[in-house]
């Protein structure tokens, strides 16, 4: 068969390719069957059914933990011992340079060739110099996929199968990145002491049609589901305490709005309005439930169709913001309502609220008198509202299938053995601090980041040295992480699982997002009151016609 | 003279062609081979010779996909909106600044209305969200004189007029250029003969400048209709995630979102390709009727 590839095809002309294409129109030898594990890629060893998740040690017990009696709530940390315990017996690297591929929420950060004496540092520790692409947020996905299709992939890429990323996981099958099964699955993964603390839960949720394409950084399971409330408003409006059932709810909102006064709304988002005082609080399943072996999507319940009407009469109340459908999707000028106290409410991962920049300081810099708290809202019958348990990652690291020189595959692991130190050891500070006395400084015991903003942009790791292990806010009081801490005793108990977290559809891939923007459109339609609740039926069936019921099937066929 | 001779003697000619040539053949032409994937369950990592065809599956989804479907028909509603409206603003604006008689005053409304083109999307939007969103200067004038507040941003049945108002507020002025100067190159004989002929000023725009312009309306309209499928990518994403994908999906966003974002490269593919198709046909068939019609055309 005439086989041509993309370079050739261009030196070629068009015409000439052309002809050759049209000789090659078959499916000989194509792709990858469907239905069949491409197996390990690098083809040296281990069919995909023998091969094992990585074994999970403990984490060494560490002067200045706080653990929880409630189980799975992650520890928290007053302080770490400075300048702590090696976990990386020797350098990683051998020389040359390696290349990676993340992403960035800020600005651009300056790199070792621009004098970052943060990156040079962690060249040095690490023996091999690292040599970043560091991509916008905004451009993550189509960034990775043209990467990918360019095939010059680095040898550290970020991937973000759930979130966005996710136009690359259909690929991964497709043998573009190494099945990590087979160099640490097992006990093999104890040739990386590192790697060898993440929790099962992450290796568990980061596998995509059973193979494990990338090493996750591992974060706590306690990241989404709470919100910062102002309770002064509460207080002057009459209802300080926390609201126990829906009825208590519905009396703390408007005590909320009367607190605030004049012009001030409680919610700005329709992920506040309907996710958090609506669904959770009539306690919606996560994503889909299992009845009697079928699955039921969320918006099928009855559970959520009371959510949402809850949340369109806080729309015709005025609780909301009229400017909701613009602020949602606008983090920065959803949040700036909350400073700016025009909002009662906003909404972060749980580690976000905390720490020199987090929301509650953020306020504190806008407003000393305010006086906000975290709670996870209150359940219909009382007791919690549901929370959805984080997947226990967020990206995953993985290694190009066109690397197949085993000790290079070695080498790479130990450098990302070495960016997962964990709390508590040496290498931890440099990963997440960088150079003492230069990025940071030690005072009384805690870590005090510096304020010099061009300094701070020495902070380039971003995604590739996300490891955590518990609650830590490096230049922050130390009760925050105890505070965290007690927001997670919150969550946890109330975590409602998704039954297809580690499942594939093929569906959900190719119209997944298509299928949520139809959701979310009338969503926005419902709450706003543009639409009548009666148009939920037409969503319903919009969803199931558009592909939801193939996707339903397509995960009924793996529970 | 033998064509090689004639080459030679126009060979600065030819100099000057072969950048634009080179352009068109590297970015215009070989990319055309990619649009195999139209054919085949497309992989960017499998690449072209390794993804599987499919033969014409992804063309017979086009017609039963109802997103798709959907994103053709907001298309058209769109781009009929900007041919009956955005597309003879330029013109009659051009047309009124054309009677201003003082050239200072015309060059000032010149200046202001070129000036929103030099405005990137981003900023248009943002603009247009403070001024006409629920909580804008609109509304609040609204409720100072006691008048009930007007619900347009995020309102989805508001997408297409609002769509097209903000075409027709950023491009008005630039589109004018090509008209004024085709009304430049009207005689000015032409109007003083009409005007002995007591002609009025309704009907010297009607017998002589529609006249003198015709050719490049037509040339202008011709070009349009090869784009009636193409309605504007940046300003319609930017505006998506506010007014949702039932309004506001169109082909390009479709394309975009279902192909790149969501990996169905050869269905994507397919769509853009019968797009182009569409607006090939469109373009010969609007040639052919102008020359029907006693015009020139474009080709």
């Amino acid at each position: 068969m005439t086989t041509i590839t993309r370079r050739s095809a261009l030196a070629l002309g068009a015409g000439a390719a052309g002809s050759l294409a049209l000789a090659a129109c078959s499916n000989e030898g194509r792709g990858v069957p469907p239905g069949q594990d491409p197996g390990p890629s690098g083809g040296n060893g281990g069919s995909p059914e023998t091969l094992q998740l990585p074994t999970t040690v403990p984490l060494p017990e560490i002067e200045g933990v706080s653990l929880s009696s409630v189980p799975g709530v992650p520890p928290a940390f007053t302080s770490l011992p400075h300048p702590g315990t090696p976990s990386v017996t020797q350098k990683p690297g051998r020389g040359g340079e390696m290349d990676t591929f993340t992403i960035t929420w800020g600005a651009p950060p300056k790199l070792a060739e621009d004098g970052n004496k943060w990156h040079q540092a962690i060249n040095e520790a690490l023996g091999v110099a690292l040599n970043p692409v560091i991509v916008p947020a905004q451009t993550f996905g189509d960034k990775l996929v043209t990467t990918i299709a360019g095939g010059d992939i680095p040898e550290i890429t970020t991937n973000e199968p759930s979130y966005r990323g996710r136009s690359a996981r259909k690929y991964m099958p497709q043998g573009v990145f190494h099945d990590l099964r087979e160099f640490l699955g097992g006990d093999k993964v104890l040739k990386y002491p590192n790697l060898s603390m993440i929790p099962a839960p992450a290796w568990e949720n980061s596998r995509i049609g059973g193979a494990l394409y990338g090493v996750p950084c591992c974060r706590n399971e306690t990241v989404g589901g709470t919100i910062a409330y102002r309770q002064d408003w509460a207080e002057r409006g009459g209802f300080g305490d926390r609201p126990a059932n829906l009825d208590d709810f519905r009396k703390w909102l408007k005590a909320l709005q009367e607190g605030g006064g004049d012009g001030t709304y409680v919610t700005a988002t329709l992920d506040q309005t309907l996710s958090m005082c609506g669904l959770q609080v009539h306690k919606v399943c996560n994503n889909w439930t299992v009845d009697g072996g079928k699955l039921v999507k969320d918006h099928e319940t009855e559970e959520y169709e009371a959510g949402l009407a809850f949340a369109r009469q806080m729309f015709a109340d005025g609780l909301v913001h009229p400017n909701m459908v613009q602020l949602t999707p606008n983090p920065a000028e959803y949040r700036g309502q909350f400073y700016a106290g025009t909002v009662a409410m906003t909404n972060q991962n749980l580690d976000g609220y905390f720490g020199p920049n987090g929301e509650l300081a953020q306020l504190s810099q806008r407003d000393a008198d305010a006086k906000a708290e975290i709670m996870v809202p209150p359940g219909h019958d009382g007791g919690s509202g549901s929370v959805y348990p984080d997947l226990g990652f967020y990206c995953m690291l993985s290694i190009p299938s066109s690397v197949t020189d085993p000790d290079r595959i070695d080498e790479i692991l130990g450098v990302i053995n070495f960016l997962a130190a964990p709390m508590g050891s040496s290498e931890y500070f440099l990963v997440h601090n960088g150079v003492e006395g230069h990025n940071y400084t030690v005072e009384d015991g805690q870590i005090v980041p510096t304020t010099d903003e061009e300094i701070r942009r020495e902070s380039f790791l971003s995604q590739l040295g996300a490891f955590t292990q518990g609650f830590y806010f490096a230049g922050a009081p130390a009760d925050h992480a105890l505070q965290a801490q007690k927001v997670a005793e919150e969550m946890v108990p109330a975590f409602v699982a998704d039954p297809t977290v580690g499942l594939d559809s093929e569906a959900s891939f190719s119209k997944g997002d298509a299928l949520s923007t139809i959701v979310n459109d009338y969503e926005v339609g419902i709450v706003t009151g543009r639409r009548e609740m009666s148009e939920l039926e037409e969503m319903r069936k919009r969803w199931r016609d558009g592909g939801g019921d193939e996707m339903r099937g397509e995960f009924e066929e793996q529970l | 003279m033998s064509l090689g001779r004639r080459i030679w003697r126009e060979r600065w000619m030819y100099l000057l062609i072969l950048p634009g040539f080179i352009y068109f053949v590297i970015f215009q032409y070989v990319p055309l081979y990619g649009n195999m994937a139209a054919w085949q369950d497309y992989s960017p990592f499998l690449g072209l010779d390794r993804s599987l065809w499919v033969g014409w599956e992804n063309f017979q989804r086009i017609f039963v996909d109802p997103e798709l479907i959907r994103a053709l028909w907001n298309t058209l509603l769109l781009s009929a909106l900007q041919l009956f409206f955005a597309f003879p603003a330029p013109l009659l604006l051009a047309l009124v600044l054309n009677s201003i008689l003082s050239g200072k005053v015309r060059r000032v409304i010149q200046a202001i209305v070129y000036l929103p083109h030099f405005i990137g999307w981003v900023i248009v939007v943002s603009i247009w969200n403070e001024v006409l969103g629920p909580l804008g200067v609109l509304n609040g004038l609204l409720g100072i004189v006691g008048l009930p507040a007007v619900d347009i941003i995020g309102n989805p049945a508001a997408f297409p007029a609002l769509v097209t108002m903000q075409v027709i507020w950023k491009e008005v002025g630039w589109g004018t250029i090509i008209f004024l100067a085709a009304l430049l190159s009207i005689p000015n004989e032409l109007y003083e003969s009409a005007a002995i002929d007591r002609a009025g000023p309704w009907r010297r725009l009607w017998h002589v400048t529609l006249p003198g312009m015709s050719s490049i309306i037509v040339l202008l309209l011709i070009l349009r209709l090869g784009s009636v499928l193409t309605v504007g990518f940046e300003q319609i994403l930017l505006q998506q995630p506010i007014y949702g994908a039932d309004a506001s999906q169109t082909l390009d966003t479709f394309v975009y979102f279902r192909g790149i974002n969501g990996g169905d490269w050869g269905l994507a593919t397919a769509a853009g390709l019968v797009k182009g198709v569409i607006g090939s046909a469109l373009v010969i068939g609007a040639n052919w009727l102008a020359k029907r019609l006693g015009g020139d055309g474009i080709f």
